[in-house]
């Protein structure tokens, strides 16, 4: 895992204890291994964006934090006590948004909150009903009627009506057209804004983790393969390309001030050598420190710079 | 407040259904109740209870499992609730107690109302209510265990009931089982269940409940295996994969039994009349009724006795089944009921035999010793004519001298049948036709002939050591037990022993039987046979009833037989009844039958009918004339009535 320097808008939560802790979790299922020894921890307040591709050990990562499977090995503490102490008092203090909405088809929205509430002792009747008037949700209608994006939206209404301390978002948007998807993120964000809760919002789409994330974890294989800022994440990963007929194998784009670096990916693209480089703490290089010539820098995007990452592990 | 949310939950979900199957229970309760008082079989009303528990409530509990749970678990919303802040297992056991809740309000409401009704006519105590609602109670508590469990197991549950189903099933037929004595079934024994007051059946009670407690615990331990990922993969629809998985399992579950258990033997049936004749060694009892039939039975048990025993000693056979024959005088001569699943039993009427009938008599009862000793194989196998040829062969001819009054009847029987269809003569592969053509004494009398030529051709002992080859030797049911019979097959085996090819012997045995028709005796019996073929037709008359009709033709025959009808005494009968999916020989019993005159100007036969469209039935025209001992079935034939 490379650890960069945070974002300084994060640096004040990261002083006080972690609302959510994963240490060294481990998970198979069989002789599939689904994570090998997680490590991450959240702090108050903070968005913080889980990616990682389908497949990665996301959900099963939730499912652990929800208690709904046990971990093999590791410890996972949320709220600074230990999930088994008494998850059921920890869960009142969730608001869990799943990946697959499955409420009960035949309830409305009105008894779907009279049956929820029964479980959080903290339950806002009157923030469902505002919520539901914001989200434009009817509340005489059976769930089983609703879309997909209505659903998630009563969904992210149950979540937040029990004004949890911590919001677990399972990629609640999979499934939902991009202009719903727009409208759940502001409303996310927004809310938890309002709020002050803390977010964990788990998905494989970089845009949604770019509109919203103060901090991020990268997940690969069951492992944490980044967790830091967005920022210092893509100014540590760069790009260089040299026309092939200037290429000799073992070139590189320069000679830089540290040599702690590690190739990424590097090949052939479009008839130039394309070299990909990730950069430790402190030791990024301006673009025009490039100091051989014909070497060109390439932009990356967010989304390049995942894939970068998450292929070289 | 979780309980109560989740219960609130339930009640508010299911409360319509729920209070639609209270009132269909009660209108069910009701009916069983008006239904029992007037019943004069019945004892007491608390009957009821025992019948809706047999009947009415396991539907009940299918009903309310797959509301309560199949519903949750096949949608998914059970991962919505799993997700709450509440105990893992809460929603379910809430659930299994609400089942039972509701079954056991159910089936005490019905005691209630039964015990209530008794009361006018019975002294319904304390003690005897509760211990109709203990055994109850119990017994509700194993359906909805199984219920419980099985409803976890999302789509495979339809097969796991259909298992349960035949399980049952099996105990309950399965003769060597008394199921009557094993928990559950005890404790819902027909007797004891109402009329048993003051014993509490503590076997019955902890033995089923042993079992509940088993399908709840699998039920609980399912959800839990690999943190319900077994539970998640059975609610979801079964694929292609897995029907053929099951589809496989369950074949190869079946070959398994079928190949390799074989079937328990049942203990005979024992006469407890003091009016029974007996021998040991063999075994044989023969039931007369009345002291002035003692005589009879006596001489029957001697002969046969006899007869078995040298039977015995000519093919080695190592035991013989117990034979059971019991006197029927309102039955006709030759009408026997017969029986092979626990030794031979047969009913019959001999009481005015003449030697002829003895020996079908007789040979009726080998035919059961020999079958049995195949296990009843040989009545299936392509050596079926040597069990009814050997059979006849040796009360004719076998133990005693041949009576040529019956060998000449025999003969002109067997001559008419080839003379009717020489295809006849292929007794390996037509053996079963043949017999549903010309019917099993005109068969048999083929057969028998078969044997003498064997007997008069090729000695006593190539007929003995046909029947030591077929029909000394059990034959297994198992799958591999029919393979090794049949390997080699009947045919090369007959050749073996013969030491020919079978179309030789076949041929030289229909020559050889053709000759006899020159016998002055055989012709005698010939001369009385009418030459007719006859036509069955079956048609919907005018007013929507369904007739059988049948008419008669002169037929050109190379046999002497009669073509002047009008000298001849006997009468012509159209007989018929339905065909069963199983039923593999037709003997057609006297029970529909239609007597005429035998002419061939008009329409000899025309009769309303019971069948309906879709039925099978099987038609016979047959001759009974007075020198034949039974009739000569003219023609028959199958029918699908449209």
């Amino acid at each position: 895992m490379i650890g960069l320097s945070d974002n300084p808008s994060v640096v004040q939560s990261q002083s006080a204890s972690p609302v959510l802790r994963l240490n060294e979790v481990q998970k198979s299922f069989g002789t599939l291994k689904v994570l090998d020894g997680l490590s991450l921890d959240v702090y108050p307040g903070e968005v913080f964006g889980f990616l990682g591709r389908n497949g990665a050990g996301k959900s099963t990562a939730i499912r652990l934090l929800m208690g709904i499977t046990q971990a093999d090995a590791g410890q996972i503490s949320l709220f600074g006590q230990p999930l088994k102490s008494d998850l059921i008092r920890i869960r009142q203090k969730i608001g869990y948004v799943a990946q697959d909405q499955n409420m009960y088809p035949w309830m409305t929205p009105t008894v779907l909150s009279k049956f929820v509430r029964g479980f959080y002792p903290t339950w806002d009747e009157k923030r469902y009903q505002q919520l539901l008037a914001d989200f434009q949700l009817p509340l005489k209608r059976r769930i089983g009627t609703f879309s997909g994006g209505m659903k998630a939206k009563l969904a992210l209404t149950l979540a937040l009506s029990s004004r949890p301390q911590l919001l677990i978002l399972d990629e609640p948007t999979a499934g939902m057209d991009p202009v719903a998807r727009r409208e759940f993120l502001d409303l996310v964000r927004e809310q938890t804004m309002n709020d002050g809760a803390t977010t964990f919002f788990s998905t494989h789409l970089i845009d949604e983790i770019e509109a919203i994330a103060d901090r991020i974890a990268i997940v690969e294989s069951g492992k944490t393969v980044y967790d830091g800022a967005l920022d210092p994440l893509r100014e540590s990963i760069k790009s260089w390309s040299v026309p092939m007929s200037h290429f000799t194998p073992g070139d590189m784009p320069g000679e830089f001030v540290n040599r702690s670096l590690k190739i990424l990916k590097q090949g052939e693209r479009q008839g130039r050598w394309v070299v990909t480089l990730q950069f430790e703490q402190n030791t990024l290089i301006p673009n025009d420190r490039v100091l051989n010539e014909q070497w060109q820098h390439e932009p990356m995007s967010l989304e390049d710079v995942f894939i970068a990452v998450v292929a070289n592990n | 407040m979780a309980a109560i949310a989740l219960l609130a939950k339930d009640v508010r979900e299911h409360w319509l259904p729920v209070v639609f199957l209270t009132l269909g229970c009660l209108a069910v309760f009701l009916l069983l109740l008006v239904q029992n008082k007037q019943a004069a079989y019945s004892m007491s009303t608390l009957e009821i209870v025992r019948y809706a528990l047999l009947y009415l409530m396991p539907v009940v509990a299918l009903i309310v499992g797959n509301r309560l749970i199949v519903g949750e678990y096949l949608s998914g919303t059970r991962l919505f609730v799993e997700a709450l802040p509440l105990g893992q297992n809460l929603p379910l056991v809430l659930k299994y107690l609400l089942g039972y809740a509701l079954l056991s309000g159910l089936t005490l409401a019905l005691i209630f109302l039964a015990a209530k009704s008794a009361s006018v006519a019975d002294e319904i105590t304390l003690n005897y209510l509760v211990l109709i609602s203990s055994k109850s109670l119990v017994m509700l508590w194993l359906y909805w265990s199984i219920v419980f469990c099985f409803s976890l197991c999302g789509y495979l549950r339809v097969l796991l009931y259909l298992v349960l189903l035949l399980i049952v099933g099996a105990l309950l037929f399965f003769p060597g089982i008394d199921a009557d004595r094993i928990p559950p079934f005890a404790l819902i024994d027909q007797q004891l269940f109402v009329f048993e007051r003051d014993v509490i059946p503590w076997f019955a009670i902890i033995g089923t409940s042993l079992l509940a407690i088993v399908f709840s615990a699998a039920g609980f331990i399912l959800t839990r295996i690999g943190e319900g990922s077994v539970l998640e993969r059975l609610s979801k629809p079964m694929t292609r994969r897995d029907f053929v998985a099951v589809s496989v399992l369950l074949v190869a579950g079946f070959s398994v039994w079928s190949t390799v258990v074989e079937n328990t033997e049942v203990a005979p049936i024992q006469f407890s009349s003091e009016s029974v004749v007996r021998n040991n060694d063999p075994e044989v009892s023969i039931l007369y009724l009345s002291d002035i039939h003692k005589q009879s039975a006596d001489k029957m048990l001697r002969r046969l006795s006899n007869s078995l025993v040298a039977l015995q000693a000519s093919l080695g056979l190592q035991s013989l089944p117990s034979i059971k024959i019991a006197l029927t005088p309102d039955r006709e001569k030759h009408d026997m009921e017969y029986m092979t699943s626990a030794g031979v039993f047969i009913s019959s009427n001999w009481l005015e035999h003449d030697s002829y009938d003895d020996a079908i008599l007789d040979s009726v009862i080998m035919h059961g010793v020999l079958s049995a000793q195949t296990n009843g194989r040989a009545m299936l196998e392509p050596y079926h004519w040597v069990l009814d040829g050997f059979t006849r062969w040796w009360v004719e001819q076998g133990n005693v001298e041949l009576d040529l009054q019956h060998q000449a009847e025999l003969f002109a029987r067997a001559l008419w049948v080839l003379d009717t269809d020489p295809e006849a003569q292929q007794l390996v592969s037509r053996w079963q036709i043949t017999a549903d053509k010309f019917s099993y004494p005109s068969a048999e009398a083929l057969a028998w002939s078969a044997m003498n030529y064997i007997e008069l051709t090729y000695g006593r002992d190539i007929v003995f050591a046909l029947a030591s080859e077929f029909l000394s030797k059990p034959v297994g049911n198992t799958l591999l037990a029919t393979l090794r019979d049949r390997s080699p097959s009947a045919q090369a085996r007959m050749e073996k022993i013969l030491s020919k090819g079978m179309d030789e012997f076949l041929l030289e045995w229909v020559d050889w039987l053709s000759a006899q028709k020159n016998d002055p005796m055989v012709l005698s019996y010939l001369r009385q046979i009418p030459a007719l073929a006859g036509q069955v037709s079956s048609e919907i008359d005018e007013n929507g009833v369904h007739r059988l009709s049948a008419s008669y033709t002169p037929r050109d025959s190379n046999l002497d037989l009669n073509t002047d009808l009008s000298a001849m005494s006997g009468q012509c009968t159209l007989k018929h009844d339905y065909i069963g999916p199983f039923d593999m020989e037709f003997e057609l019993s006297d029970d529909y039958e239609d007597t005429s005159f035998c002419q061939v100007l008009l329409p000899a036969h025309s009769v309303e009918s019971f069948y309906s469209s879709g039925d099978r039935a099987i038609v016979a025209l047959e001759y009974e004339g007075e020198l034949f001992h039974q009739p000569l079935r003219i023609h028959s034939e199958r029918l699908d009535i449209q």
